[in-house]
């Protein structure tokens, strides 16, 4: 069920009008129910994996916070983490590190026959797989008390808005939302109602737009890789991914807030940022937090030398980017991201806390642009289905080449990236989470009915998963 | 922002309607509105209305009607104004098509057609081989112009398409504005970006030429036979045309298949008698290939007399 689907609009019509009149122990019922139902939706073979990985959770929280013993702890945060990573590993990166391993063989003069499972990816398992963990971790940490019910934990893991794709939700934030009741509160349901508008808007008219720019530069439609093809493709993408995902982690929040729940933000303007450092404060900030609090921290972190520092920041961009899929390609992307944070650092210490200070307004707006094109330089890999394909793409750059079609491409690419473009500056500038969220209610609603026109009359023809459900 | 919003509006409930009903408002709206403009403001829309209503015409004459019915192929293979003049006096012609359709989309809207209670003598389909056994449609746009409210559960069936597209195909079936809103936004992004179509026309992947697989006959077969079924359940005749492609083999495989179902083929040309130069786009013919196609496909109507109830011996 894709949240920019009537059937979705249907689905959370009917049951926030169900879930409102109900007491909260029925309100979770209601809640879990609902979304296996939305999983299943998705695929319900996959349903078998969730419900084993809850209940072991589960359990071992449970074990795990009765027991005095370190040994028995340690034994049962290792059955739960070795699980959870079990099947995430099973699923997502069996069939390419046997693919991965048979190609190396055969590059060393042993050839071997790879026979690949062709495995089905279960929608959501990496995001849920991410809360769990951090839940049996903080649980360990002795950070946070077990969930005292089944089904709260279950609806925890499960709840529907950010089952598939985030946002990665801490236990500390929404545990406590779960087994607490919600008191219906329409202001916010209003905001909801204008965040899951923000998100159609984002992802059904901006990002699906750009992505018939994007698929076409990178399948050649529009010629053989040159610079043109290669600033359009890699600019398409990045509007494409930033449209498609905040829409959808808007989309999420909306609808969570509709039925009296609080995520995280999960992106502030990504584009507008004058590091990568900074850029990775506002993209995916429920996945970079993650990656900090329960990777890069328990590596050391910044804690022991520059050295170990920039290994560790290595280490956990790897990580993150193998997170995303089972390709050399994500492998790459984080690696390039890992390179550059490890060397603005280089920077910031040469250059000194003085000059690392706020710069003026046009050097900071020379920094957006430059950290805007290294992004885009690192999105190439992100996008391509391969190395082969990544690199043969990028090495259209030394190639110049000018059609009648690219300017189009370019005013098309413009008409929806700009408005996006305005937008971020619009919240940047006002610090808002939607447009016009701090103005009377007047002004939201024709900020409402812009979003609605927008959405009806420019959503792009074919309705397309969400990028990130792949992961 | 929870808190915050909760002092600044107090009448939060009165709010939260305010902006649900304006929503719902807008939408009914812009459903309303495509009903009443997009016939009148799309060309294309305008021409598959006009075709649609005049093919449920009563006969305007005491000459049997026969419904030519078809996909851009049809449009871009048959002059039919020449065509029309060609047979003027056996029978009344009647045009109905609807671009990038295939079988399922016909199946469905000849049951919509007959739906209505009208019935010509004769149709004659005009699609390819490929998009005779593919099993894509064009979706929510057939859904709504192709599809009748009874039959959409059987649509959704025969396309075995995953919940969520199957949801969207009845929720086009039932909103003419979400059927058609590809072809809305078509429009409005042509008045943004005139230029559009050149770029558009390298984002249209050239059709491959036909490759049949093994499946190919049986399945062939099989939906004629379903086609048959259906038009003889109404007692009227169904001849398949069969548009030239470069592929002449291909033409020969389908119209094999068509015979050994037991339905008429008109195949009214022999290798060699359309080349490259007669395509537009190495697929559609163009305004020389149209003629001549006309010119065949008028005489071999006028051999298969599609006004009369059965084959001729």
């Amino acid at each position: 069920m894709l949240f920019d689907t009537p059937v979705y609009i249907f689905f959370l019509s009917l049951l926030s009008l169900l879930y409102w009149r109900l007491n909260r122990q029925k309100q979770n019922v209601l809640l879990l129910a609902a979304s296996y139902f939305f999983y299943g939706w998705w695929d319900w073979r996959f349903l078998g994996l969730i419900l084993i990985s809850t209940l072991v959770d589960y359990y071992c929280g449970r074990a795990i916070a009765e027991s005095d013993n370190p040994a028995r702890r340690k034994l049962l945060l290792a059955i739960s983490v070795t699980l959870n990573l079990s099947f995430l590993g099973f699923f997502k990166y069996c069939d390419f590190f046997v693919q991965s391993l048979a190609e190396s063989l055969s590059w060393m003069g042993i050839p071997v026959s790879a026979a690949t499972l062709n495995i089905l990816l279960p929608p959501g398992i990496s995001f849920y797989t991410f809360q769990e963990l951090a839940y049996i971790v903080d649980i360990y940490n002795r950070k946070m008390e077990p969930a005292k019910s089944l089904v709260d934990y279950a609806l925890f893991i499960s709840l529907f808005p950010h089952l598939i794709a985030g946002p990665i939700q801490r236990p500390s934030h929404l545990l406590p939302q779960v087994q607490n009741p919600r008191a219906m509160d329409t202001s916010r349901m209003f905001d909801g109602v204008m965040l899951i508008l923000s998100g159609l808007f984002r992802k059904a008219v901006i990002a699906d737009n750009c992505a018939l720019i994007a698929n076409a530069a990178f399948s050649g439609k529009l010629g053989e890789p040159n610079l043109a093809v290669v600033a359009i493709g890699a600019y398409a993408f990045a509007w494409q991914i930033y449209g498609d995902f905040s829409g959808y982690s808007d989309m999420a929040r909306g609808s969570a807030q509709l039925l009296g729940f609080h995520f995280m933000v999960n992106f502030r303007q990504p584009y507008l940022s004058r590091s990568i450092q900074e850029f990775w404060r506002r993209w995916h900030i429920s996945l970079s937090t993650w990656l900090r609090d329960y990777l890069y921290i328990p590596l050391g972190g910044s804690r022991n030398g520059e050295f170990n520092t920039r290994r560790n920041l290595m280490l956990t961009m790897i990580l993150g980017g193998l997170w995303h899929g089972a390709n050399w390609t994500f492998v790459i992307w984080g690696t390039i991201h890992g390179c550059w944070l490890a060397v603005e650092r280089v920077f910031q210490s040469a250059l000194g806390p003085g000059q690392a200070a706020e710069p003026g307004a046009i050097a900071g707006w020379l920094r957006r642009v430059f950290v805007f094109h290294l992004v885009c330089l690192a999105w190439i890999f992100f996008r391509a289905q391969s190395m082969g394909e990544a690199l043969r793409f990028l090495r259209g750059i030394g190639r110049w080449e000018w059609r009648p079609e690219y300017g189009v491409a370019l005013q098309f690419l413009a008409l929806f990236a700009v408005p996006l473009f305005l937008l971020d500056l619009l919240l940047e500038t006002r610090d808002e989470e939607y447009a016009f969220e701090r103005t009377p209610v007047s002004y939201r609603l024709v900020a409402a009915a812009a979003l609605t026109i927008c959405a009806t009359f420019f959503s792009a023809n074919q309705v397309s998963a969400f990028i990130y459900f792949q992961f | 922002m929870n808190h915050k919003a909760q002092t600044r509006f107090p009448s939060g409930r009165r709010h939260l309607f305010l902006i649900l009903s304006m929503i719902a408002a807008l939408l009914l709206g812009v459903e309303i509105g495509t009903r009443i403009l997009v016939r009148r403001l799309s060309r294309i829309e305008g021409r598959i209305g006009r075709e649609y209503a005049a093919a449920l015409r009563p006969p305007q004459s005491m000459q049997p009607v026969v419904w030519f019915l078809g996909n851009s192929l049809l449009d871009a293979a048959v002059d039919f104004p020449a065509l029309s003049e060609r047979v003027q006096g056996r029978m009344e012609a009647r045009r109905f098509v609807v671009e990038q359709t295939f079988f399922h989309d016909w199946h469905y809207g000849i049951r919509k057609l007959f739906g209505t209670g009208t019935k010509p003598r004769c149709i004659v389909l005009m699609i390819n081989g490929k998009q005779l056994v593919s099993n894509t449609s064009r979706g929510d746009y057939a859904a709504q112009i192709l599809v009748a409210p009874g039959d959409i559960m059987g649509f959704v069936r025969d396309l075995k398409v995953h919940p969520t597209t199957a949801a969207n195909l009845i929720f086009a079936n039932f909103s003419m504005f979400y059927g058609l809103r590809s072809e809305i936004r078509k429009f409005v992004m042509l008045r943004l970006l005139p230029d559009l179509p050149t770029l558009t026309s390298r984002l249209v992947a050239t059709a491959p030429p036909d490759v049949p697989d093994a499946r190919f006959p049986l399945l062939a077969q099989q939906r004629i036979r379903i086609l048959q079924t259906e038009c003889a359940r109404q007692g009227v005749r169904l001849i398949f045309a069969i548009p030239p492609s470069q592929d002449f083999e291909t033409d020969q495989l389908l119209r094999r298949a068509v015979e050994e179902a037991k339905v008429e083929a008109l195949m009214p040309f022999a290798a060699g008698d359309f080349e490259a130069a007669h395509f537009s786009d190495g697929f559609h013919l163009n305004r020389d290939g149209a003629r001549r196609y006309t010119d065949l496909l008028g005489e071999a109507l006028l051999k298969s007399a599609p006004w009369r109830v059965s084959v001729p011996d």
